[in-house]
């Protein structure tokens, strides 16, 4: 049903028989600092092969089964539709739009590989990483593509650190040319960074790199070979997180990043409308950025400097020019995810920001661009938009009306365990229990797009805790981290 | 994060017993998800039409009918999925109303019955119905409307206004978006089945209807000053919530546990809850939530309306049941000639011939012939010739009329008839039998006889002499005919002819 590149279900098939979390697939390790690529994956053992192979056929089962029960659920509600009729149509929406992930991702198959090589741009934009920059620097260098088609720009977003220094220091490890290094001088925000780098390079393609992502070896290889289609303008690669065994919490993202990238963002490729290539690994074609870039750089929305949801503000205009955008499941790469709750509050508040932005706004203009994706981001929108209220609904009724809802939270269980069960059909590294439990949190945070729309106009990252503070310099990398790791875009 | 190098035997044994368990548990609680979310699926039957049973077809035209009766029954829910014994299975209840489309019944409006039992003109279908669905269950929008729609029938829904329930709300009962949109159907007029009054409840030595008891509370027994206030306070609640809803007032009613105050623990309460209905703003009101276990009748406009009969209908009742309960409970046209009709006997038998009925002995010194199966309710005035045969000063006969067999009270007026004497009692229910007159007769042991019933007063005439009038119990307000004799040897009927006295 969903796509899985073989080599990956190789790659995690040999933990099965302990409950060591893979950490092979971050290159480089959160403490190592040495890019490299992914160890060879062992290859399964024959013993256990063919009891994986059922038990993914039993997860498939589970998922089918899940679908079907949802799919009926919906049949019945529209043949005897009754009761409260807003609630009603929430739920046929809602569930309507779940299955169609499903069923929509069943149909997912990556762009074919055309052996094109055209000329890449790596822009890779830092902000006080003094320690990050130059492991990133390492692993662009040793991407597996040739040397004289591929050119790397690191832009020092006006660091307060030694960050320019670091940067000109693992520059000048290779030859000279071989990675440029930028300083705006003074700090201009990630989207001056990005829209510098574009401007300071010539390929034909521009792949977005965020200082903490490590692109896996081959990653650009694959990243552009959809490009080989005339009317693509964007594709997506697929970002794990690298840090996923820090916590429950980077646990439950990685499950959460990995089970939406394969099932939203490739049901969302079938349509052709990728609504959001992400800043962590991202490529775009020069010439459909290039017409758009000063309108994106200074993008101003309720009369406020946009200084978020730069990918996903991109993103929106390409597909607004009428390009098509893609994912692809083969270029992946690796990124950190916030490993406290207060970081990955103010990370989760910042997307939902921009997504209360960008959505409307496409949804402004996706009928005329890509009438086919408009059901899918129509309901995306207003749902979404509708979640929090729904969830607070829900909550409250056992004390208004004195009942529990029921339908809500046995639904919301159901497809917790479908996103559980995708999960374990496509990697088996124990985790499936946090795509599961991780289900339930991400619903928990949904209030907080109040919140979001309240402070839409606020442009504070809100995690640059204020240097002013005074104390010990706050972890540089994590820090950054934060700031850059912007936009892996998982929608609300 | 330093990650170990190899776990050992007992790690990694425990790993799997640890990866097992999960694993069991998240199985277990899928399956609990998934039959939860099935039950919640499906919180309702959808209906089911049932085609006509090949039983109920072949006796089409069974049912006789009589002008100017309604035949009303009571449905509660509609389910495959409660077993209790109110309910009926979709089935059963498809079937049930297709053989009654099949009939020929045609529903009529609530406002029909309320101007027939107020003797107001009415026109009336040849078979008129009346559905009635008692408590207001979720069903009768989900199962019952659909199914009436597809026979045309309406129907009227006696809802416990207090278990009503919000829009969206799962619940037994309906909401009250789904009360309008029945209303808007044109195919449901809506009554009162109490506000919430549907509930047992405690009364003084006992539980009881709450309707219709003083009950128990923690401040003692009530008054019946409180009770009436009570009651009063209820039924016009009931009444405004169903005025709100459908914008137009009930006038029907229906007692919970089909109970009117007969078995109330305060005897005035039976003669007063009438009078607290109509301030209520009802102009009717049914019994009959419960299967019947006697004799039941149809509507007519002699029906009292704060008693109205209905039939209760249950789990049990098959197709042949109903159709034998609608049989029973419409009222018989009076027959001239008594010996067309089918005439058994208790401790008795009973030879029908063309021109006449004898009774014989069979065991007993009493033997009584009878008709069953005949409603009689509508036998009010009537005159009764007959010649009796084969008397003896060891055989006398009894020529009973009145008889409640047929019209659902315990009683008739005798008149026995020996070769020397002739006595006229009474049998009501329970009550001691009362000698109303005794005439002595010129002896013959073969006398002609006519016995005319009118109000409550019989006139007898033996060989054409006026014998005797005598006026007997207001209870036995209708009824058929008995034939029986009293001693040995057989008595021979010969000649038995009706002649209908009532006003047409």
């Amino acid at each position: 049903m969903l796509y899985s590149p073989a080599s990956r279900l190789r790659e995690s098939s040999d933990e099965a028989d302990t409950l060591v979390l893979d950490t092979r697939r971050a290159p480089g390790g959160v403490h190592s600092g040495e890019p490299g690529p992914p160890e060879p994956a062992g290859s399964g053992d024959g013993d256990g092969d063919r009891s994986r192979g059922l038990l993914k056929l039993l997860s498939l089962l589970g998922v089918a089964v899940i679908c079907g029960l949802i799919a009926w659920h919906v049949g019945v509600k529209i043949l005897f539709i009754r009761g409260n009729l807003i609630m009603a149509g929430y739920t046929i929406l809602i569930s309507s739009y779940v299955l169609s992930r499903f069923g929509l991702a069943a149909f997912y198959r990556p762009p074919a590989d055309r052996g094109i090589e055209p000329t890449v741009a790596i822009i890779v934009p830092a902000y006080n990483e003094s320690e990050a920059v130059s492991r990133t620097i390492h692993s662009c260098l040793a991407l597996d593509y040739p040397r004289d088609k591929i050119e790397i720009v690191v832009i020092n977003d006006g660091s307060s650190d030694d960050t320019w220094e670091r940067m000109q220091e693992a520059a000048a490890q290779y030859p000279p040319g071989a990675v440029r290094c930028i300083d705006l001088g003074r700090n201009m925000g990630k989207r001056a960074a990005m829209a510098a780098g574009i401007r300071a390079t010539s390929s034909e393609i521009l792949v977005f790199v965020d200082s903490d992502s490590m692109p896996a070896q081959d990653a650009i290889t694959k990243l552009v070979q959809g490009f080989a289609d005339e009317k693509v303008g964007a594709i997506s690669g697929l970002t794990y997180v690298r840090n996923a065994d820090t916590n429950s919490l980077t646990r439950m993202q990685a499950t959460r990043y990995y089970v939406s990238f394969q099932l939203l963002k490739s049901a969302e490729s079938v349509l052709g409308a990728v609504t959001c290539c992400s800043g962590c690994f991202a490529a775009y074609r020069r010439s459909a950025v290039v017409d758009l870039l000063d309108e994106w750089e200074h993008q101003r929305f309720l009369g406020v400097e946009c200084t978020y949801g730069d990918d996903r503000a991109l993103t929106n205009r390409v597909i607004k020019a009428g390009w098509t955008t893609r994912y692809d499941s083969r270029a992946e790469a690796w990124t950190d995810a916030p490993d406290d709750y207060r970081k990955f509050f103010r990370q989760q508040l910042r997307w939902k920001k921009s997504w209360s932005r960008e959505g409307p706004l496409l949804l402004a203009h996706i009928w005329r661009s890509r009438l086919r994706a408009l059901p899918s981001v129509a309901v995306q929108t207003v749902a979404g938009l509708m979640s929090p209220l729904v969830i607070l609904y829900s909550l409250a009724q056992p004390l208004t009306h004195g009942r529990f809802p029921a339908v809500y939270f046995v639904g919301l269980f159901l497809v917790s365990c479908a996103y559980a069960l995708v999960y374990r059909m496509l990697r088996n590294d124990g985790m499936w229990i946090y795509a599961f439990l991780g289900t339930f949190f991400y619903i928990a945070f949904s209030p907080q797009l109040l919140w979001a729309l309240a402070r839409i106009r606020d442009g504070k990252w809100g995690t640059r805790d204020d240097a002013g503070t005074g104390q010990s310099p706050p972890a540089p990398r994590s820090e950054a981290a934060d700031r850059t790791m912007a936009q892996p875009c998982l929608a609300a | 994060m330093s990650r170990p190098q190899r776990p050992g035997a007992a790690a990694r044994a425990g790993a799997a017993l640890l990866r097992t368990l999960t694993a069991l548990v998240a199985v277990c609680a899928f399956g609990v998800a998934v039959m939860t979310w099935i039950d919640l699926s499906k919180p309702f039957d959808p209906p089911r039409i049932a085609p006509l049973p090949v039983a109920a077809a072949a006796t089409t035209g069974a049912v006789p009918a009589y002008p100017g009766a309604i035949t009303v029954l009571t449905y509660h829910d509609i389910s495959d999925r409660n077993p209790s014994s109110k309910t009926l299975t979709r089935r059963a209840f498809g079937e049930q109303m297709a053989t009654l489309a099949a009939l020929g019944y045609q529903t009529v409006p609530l406002t029909t019955v309320r101007d027939l039992v107020r003797h107001k003109p009415v026109r009336l279908p040849a078979r008129p119905l009346l559905l009635t669905f008692d408590d207001g269950s979720l069903t009768t929008w989900t199962t019952v409307d659909p199914v009436l729609e597809r026979h045309h029938f309406t129907a009227v829904a006696f809802l416990t206004t207090d278990s009503l329930v919000d829009p969206g709300t799962p619940s037994y009962f309906l909401s009250t978006r789904q009360v309008r949109q029945l209303k808007e159907t044109g195919r449901w007029e809506f009554g009162s089945h109490s506000a919430a009054m549907e509930k047992l409840a405690p009364i003084p030595g006992d539980v009881g209807a709450p309707l219709t008891n003083r009950l128990r509370t923690d401040r003692g027994d009530e008054t019946t000053e409180q009770w009436r206030s009570r009651v009063a306070g209820e039924l016009a609640r009931s009444q405004r919530r169903l005025q709100e809803m459908t914008g137009d007032p009930a006038v029907a009613f229906s007692y919970p546990f089909g109970d009117a105050g007969h078995g109330s623990n305060i005897p005035t309460i039976a003669t007063e809850l009438p009078g607290l209905l109509e301030r209520g703003g009802f102009d009717i009101a049914f019994v009959g939530e419960n299967v019947p276990t006697g004799h039941v009748d149809a509507v007519t406009d002699s029906s009292p309306r704060w008693l109205l009969p209905r039939i209760g209908i249950r789990r049990t009742t098959s197709v042949a049941d109903l159709l034998k309960i609608l049989k029973e409970s419409m009222p018989t046209a009076m027959p001239s000639d008594l010996t067309r009709l089918r005439w058994t006997g208790q401790d008795a038998e009973c030879l029908t011939r063309p021109e006449s009925v004898t009774v014989k002995s069979r065991t007993g010194s009493y033997g009584t012939c009878a008709v069953h199966g005949v409603n009689t309710s509508r036998w009010l005035n009537y005159v009764l010739d007959l010649k009796v045969a084969g008397l003896s000063p060891r055989t006398t006969a009894v020529i009973g009329v009145r008889d409640g067999e047929g019209a659902g009270h315990y009683g008739r007026v005798e008149v026995s008839v020996g070769v020397t004497r002739m006595v006229v009692r009474q049998r009501v229910h329970s009550d001691p039998i009362k000698v109303l007159h005794t005439f002595p007769l010129p002896s013959a042991t073969k006398r002609t006889l006519r016995l005319e019933v009118r109000a409550d007063a019989l006139t007898v005439r033996v060989d054409g002499r006026p014998a005797a009038t005598v006026t007997f119990d207001r209870r036995l307000h209708e009824g058929g005919v008995t034939l029986a004799r009293i001693g040995s040897g057989a008595v021979t009927f010969e000649h038995p002819t009706l002649a209908n006295r009532s006003a047409p």
